[in-house]
């Protein structure tokens, strides 16, 4: 079925190369086209067509999912969807010869701990003093903003590890998945402050702006975005149906999500899983209904793949654009990826499409605003690149 | 020649050890372009940094006799930058920086994998433009659309790349690094290599810098969007215009299949009627535009009653993104899953375009065959779109058609080919044009030129001569 699928879309394709124009991991990789949108394409359509044993997870993971391919191909082929389906294709083991260590380890982790690394109680330190209200809605935060701080410290190390090593730390920890729990020893202090002040500012947002809701603390579960990315799909559904039943008997009936990425999750593709799914999924940033002071400072946006490329509506930009001079670097409905969905798997990649993309930026305005705390991650060279929230909140009357 | 390991070892020393792809999986990409000839995949494929390391590997290819086709964006429609032979395929792509831009002597220099697009982006920010504009502006760069002669919308105006072409730096496919042309704007100075070099579709070298001539940016433009149920009245309408001592920026056609491709895209009210719509862009200054754009309509009113002008720059940017989009969104007008869309490419004089039409569509008719028309009618040039299944016996009619079609463009004094290049798909039909014109010499020549170029002959083999 799913092979049916990617030669669907591989056959729709005429190679005219349009997507390798906008695919951020194409210049990343030295030009090397198994990492572009368009070698993706022909790679995946040779390897299903022949069933020729090769090694082509590298190009399929490599891909940012950002769906910028779909944006310039005139006859609307979704490369991205094709990587997302040839990874469940390797992930379900039907193409042979294709081991992903890291993503293997990731899943286990997952699956053990409902988070990838194992760290539900400090995912939910940031807010010891806050008190919630009684609500069946609930701030979801995915766990993506308390995670960064452990993501860039791993990478960090990581530059210093040949890969051979790191895949064979990652196959030490699917089999003791125990050992991931080392991590909440690492992590990057500055980042691990910045993210639990911008979570924190965020449930001031909400609350100034009269908006009711509670938190699961420990009880919140990472939601699995990455089982769905990395093509663990069977995985998925079992698991994603499980955080709607729990989230179920808990009698939850809204969600506010904060970040991009367990948006979409939530919004579109868990109902495709998940028989009547009926919790309504909320953007934070949708809920904010308070007035600013205006700054005449001159400001650009990170605009989030996951919801303007991906074709979700929100109102981010519009509170922006009433209280600074934004310029944008591209039209609103578009924008271009800040490299973070490689972070794990591809470290090389996804800085140099996060290095280019914030000089991109840089150079449009002084200030860079993000909206998703990958982007915020991966784009903060220095101390111009601001969350959305810690923006926000200094410009409350 | 096969690529034993000490050869290798010499190459990647040549290249520069990153820059080499040898593993299967990495060269698989390599075997398509946007054309539907077949190629295969490459035994190496290099994508180096500059000029010297392409010159090294130049020597070894020389040396060891293999056979190398060169690539930047792999637009090509005509199998140019696929490869026929066990050999390496050079992808320019790394060498993608734009180097000088001086505006007072209106010249741009830029490495060959600038993508088109990208390089117009940055001289608007200047006020400026670099005028050959082909459909696949987004993904084609200046090394590619030189070595096919590319040509494109705003070729009614402003010629093709040939007129935009200063000078080049290019290295033989001996490995000698040399320079044609320069910066100037004039220049008397022996053969003009330059011009031998753009169109040559990387079967004497390659190319690895480009002095390009810069243009202001129009003042304004208004586009006029006009419908018809009759080729013979669009021809008639653009040679009025073109009567009255008008140069449209652009001139393109389309017919009812291309505009239901693009339907949505276009956002327009399209008359019923219609078999036929007509896109020109008329600049001016500022003050003079509307008079001259009113003097258009009343021209284009003697042949439809359906006019429609646009002003409003994010619409027409809207109507223009579309139009180069055409051929790729005809794909969802195929009738059956397993057909192709190939796209035709002759040219004639802007006169017998009429009479061509004609002929062409009375081929196609004949062989029953389904096809789709646009094309930058302004100069003549005619995209014959053909629906064809992806089986042998499709293809046999294709190939069938498109001699039809060319043998129409021969006989009334037109080309095979107009901006594509003639690559792998065409080289048959660049026979039977000389061979019409009793020409067959110009043939030799080509190739005894390309012997003092490449006297192994590795260079893109099997392209441009048919044999």
């Amino acid at each position: 079925m799913t092979k049916n699928q990617i030669l669907k879309i591989t056959d729709e394709c005429i190679k005219c190369g349009f997507c390798e124009s906008v695919c951020p991991t194409l210049p990343a990789a030295g030009y090397n086209s198994i990492k572009g949108a368009r070698g993706r394409i022909i790679l995946a359509q040779f390897a299903i067509n022949t069933g020729e044993e090769l090694q082509i997870s590298d190009s399929f993971y490599s891909c940012l999912d950002c769906f910028a391919c779909l944006q310039v191909c005139p006859a609307g082929v979704n490369a991205g969807e094709l990587s997302h389906l040839m990874k469940e294709e390797i992930a379900e083991k039907h193409i042979n010869g294709n081991r992903v260590d890291i993503a293997d380890m990731i899943k286990e982790t997952i699956l053990r701990f409902r988070n990838p690394l194992g760290l539900n109680r400090e995912s939910a330190e940031w807010a010891s003093s806050i008190n919630f209200d009684e609500s069946d809605t609930i701030l979801f935060t995915g766990d993506m903003y308390q995670l960064m701080a452990y993501t860039k410290f791993i990478n960090y190390v990581r530059k210093y590890f040949d890969r051979n090593l790191f895949n064979a730390f990652s196959r030490l920890i699917s089999r003791h998945p125990d050992l991931i729990k080392l991590s909440r020893h690492f992590y990057d202090i500055n980042m691990k402050v910045k993210m639990e002040n911008n979570l924190r500012n965020i449930v001031r947002l909400l609350k100034m702006s009269g908006v009711k809701f509670n938190y699961l603390r420990e009880d919140e579960d990472y939601p699995g975005m990455f089982l769905y990315d990395l093509g663990y799909i069977n995985e998925f559904k079992k698991y994603a149906n499980n955080v709607y039943n729990k989230l179920k008997k808990l009698n939850v009936k809204k969600i506010i999500c904060i970040d991009p990425h367990t948006y979409d999750l939530m919004k579109n593709i868990y109902p495709e899983y998940i028989k009547n799914y009926d919790i309504e999924i909320y953007y934070y940033t949708d809920l904010i209904n308070m007035n600013f002071e205006k700054t005449s400072e001159e400001i650009t946006v990170q605009q989030p793949c996951h919801i303007v490329l991906h074709k979700n509506n929100y109102r981010a930009l519009d509170i922006l654009k009433k209280s600074a001079n934004v310029k944008l670097n591209e039209p609103e409905n578009l924008t271009s990826c800040c490299g973070g969905p490689d972070e794990l798997l591809f470290p090389e990649i996804a800085s140099e499409v996060s290095y280019k993309r914030y000089n991109n930026l840089k150079q449009t305005a002084g200030k860079i605003i993000t909206i998703c705390p990958l982007c915020y991650n991966n784009l903060s060279y220095d101390e111009n690149v601001i969350d959305f929230s810690d923006f926000m909140i200094k410009l409350i009357k | 020649m096969n690529i034993n390991n000490d050869i290798l070892n010499e190459i990647r020393q040549a290249a520069g050890e990153n820059n080499v792809l040898q593993n299967l999986e990495e060269k698989i990409p390599y075997k398509n372009d946007a054309s539907y000839m077949p190629g295969r995949i490459p035994e190496l494929v290099i994508i180096p940094e500059n000029s010297d390391q392409i010159s090294r590997v130049l020597k070894l290819c020389t040396k060891y006799k293999i056979d190398v086709t060169v690539r930047s964006g792999g637009t090509s429609l005509t199998g140019s930058s696929v490869t026929n032979y066990n050999g390496i395929i050079i992808n320019t792509m790394k060498m993608d920086k734009i180097l000088e831009l001086n505006i007072a002597s209106r010249y741009v220099v830029c490495q060959p994998g600038v993508r088109l697009d990208n390089l117009n982006e940055y001289l608007n920010k200047y006020g400026f433009f670099y005028p050959p504009d082909p459909a696949s502006s987004k993904a084609s760069t200046v090394g590619g659309t030189i070595s096919t002669n590319a040509g494109g919308l705003r070729a009614v105006r402003y010629g093709a790349t040939k007129e935009w072409v200063l000078g080049t730096e290019f290295v033989t496919a001996t490995g000698e690094i040399i320079r044609t042309g320069e910066y100037t704007l004039k220049r008397s100075a022996g053969y003009d290599l330059t011009a031998l070099i753009i169109g040559s579709e990387g079967t004497l070298g390659v190319l690895t810098e480009a002095i390009l001539k810069i243009e202001p940016l129009p003042e304004k433009y208004g586009r006029i969007l006009s419908f018809y149920n009759d080729i013979y009245d669009v021809g008639s309408a653009l040679s009025a215009v073109k009567n009255a001592g008008i140069t449209p920026l652009i001139a393109e056609f389309m017919d009812l299949k291309t505009i239901n491709s693009i339907r949505d895209k276009l956002n327009i009210k399209i008359p019923d009627y219609t078999q036929f719509m007509l896109m020109v862009d008329i600049d001016s200054t500022e003050a003079s535009l509307k008079g001259k754009i009113e003097n258009v309509e009343k021209i284009i009113k003697n042949y439809t009653k359906d006019v429609l002008t646009i002003m409003d720059q994010k619409t027409m940017d809207e109507i223009y993104k579309a139009r180069k989009g055409a051929y790729s969104a005809l794909l969802n007008q195929r009738e059956k899953k397993n057909e192709i869309v190939i796209i035709g490419d002759v040219i004639v004089p802007a006169s017998e375009l009429p009479a061509t039409l004609k002929e062409i569509k009375n081929a196609v008719d004949k062989m029953k065959i389904n096809v789709s028309l646009f094309g930058h009618i302004g100069d003549g040039n005619i995209h014959a779109n053909i629906f064809a299944e992806n089986t042998k016996t499709g293809l046999e009619k294709v190939e069938k058609l498109q001699m039809e079609i060319a043998m129409a463009a021969i006989r009334h004094k037109g080309c095979v080919s107009a901006e594509h290049g003639i690559g792998t798909e065409k080289n048959k039909l660049l026979y039977e044009e000389y061979k019409e014109r009793n020409s067959l010499y110009s043939l030799e020549l080509m190739k005894r030129i390309k012997a003092v170029f490449d006297p192994e002959n590795i260079m893109n083999r099997g392209k441009i001569f048919y044999d």
